[in-house]
């Protein structure tokens, strides 16, 4: 059976799932640019209810594979076989190996903590002072 | 999910090839929220965006585009004046920024960043 182009179960999947709110936020910092602030990734309300439905989103592998595809060639995500559902968690470490940089979650060998994954009401809604944001190396507080 | 295979779109006076309609629609699009606690209101073909910073909000999408001459068109709500303005910038064939900055050019969060992506898909 034929499983398409990924844009295309994207596509017919928002048109029959309800989008899921994540309860989780990732925080990181990027070793290669230390004076930038912490940033904050959010996940996608639809990517997460086609993560948690299942048989729509392609291996994490292809996608990374495809980061030394040069642009204009065939790449292997849009095409490979979709993967079974995942749990919420599962969702994070799968974008978080997806859309953060690799320097940040697998290359990085300092001592400061430079990632972490919270509950979103542990990030602050008070953005003044948005662009001084670090990760609090001292205790489970989030920034 | 059943397929239909046609070359062209005829309405009765008009013939337009298919490609015409799937060349010419949106690949990826978002309202983004930057004021508070940063969020995604709506979107197709993202999984994520990226809090960089005032303003400035990184777009992860999930099948990537073919090769970086595909175009972002951005824009944002009036919050105080009408000089607010917003741009965008691709970075890969798979994340763009956008930045939103206020009247007198200094990056600041609006309520609705918004963001359409143009061009062939990966």
């Amino acid at each position: 059976m034929t499983h398409g182009h990924l844009w295309d179960r994207l596509a017919e999947a928002k048109t029959r799932l309800d989008p899921v709110q994540s309860k989780y936020r990732v925080l990181f910092e990027d070793p290669d640019t230390p004076d930038e602030p912490a940033k904050v990734l959010v996940p996608d309300p639809n990517f997460m209810a086609c993560a948690l439905e299942g048989d729509i989103l392609p291996p994490i592998e292809t996608y990374q594979r495809d980061r030394s595809v040069p642009d204009g060639q065939p790449k292997e995500h849009p095409y490979a076989a979709p993967i079974p559902a995942m749990t919420e968690e599962e969702a994070i470490e799968y974008l978080i190996m997806k859309d953060i940089p690799p320097n940040v979650w697998r290359d990085y060998e300092g001592n400061r903590c430079i990632m972490r994954i919270v509950p979103v009401e542990l990030i602050p809604s008070d953005r003044n002072f948005r662009n001084a944001w670090r990760i609090n190396q001292e205790t489970e507080m989030a920034a | 999910m059943s397929t239909l295979e046609v070359s062209n779109l005829n309405d009765g006076t008009t013939t337009v090839a298919t490609t015409f309609v799937t060349g010419g629609s949106t690949k990826a699009w978002a309202n983004v929220n930057q004021v508070g606690t940063t969020a995604i209101r709506d979107s197709l073909n993202l999984s994520s965006i990226t809090d960089s910073g005032n303003g400035s909000t990184r777009h992860s999408i999930s099948s990537a585009m073919n090769n970086e001459l595909y175009s972002v068109l951005a824009t944002c709500t009036v919050q105080t004046t009408y000089d607010d303005n917003a741009c965008a910038q691709k970075v890969t064939v798979s994340t763009y920024d956008i930045y939103c900055s206020n009247a007198s050019n200094t990056v600041t969060d609006n309520a609705y960043a918004q963001t359409a992506v143009f061009g062939d898909l990966a």
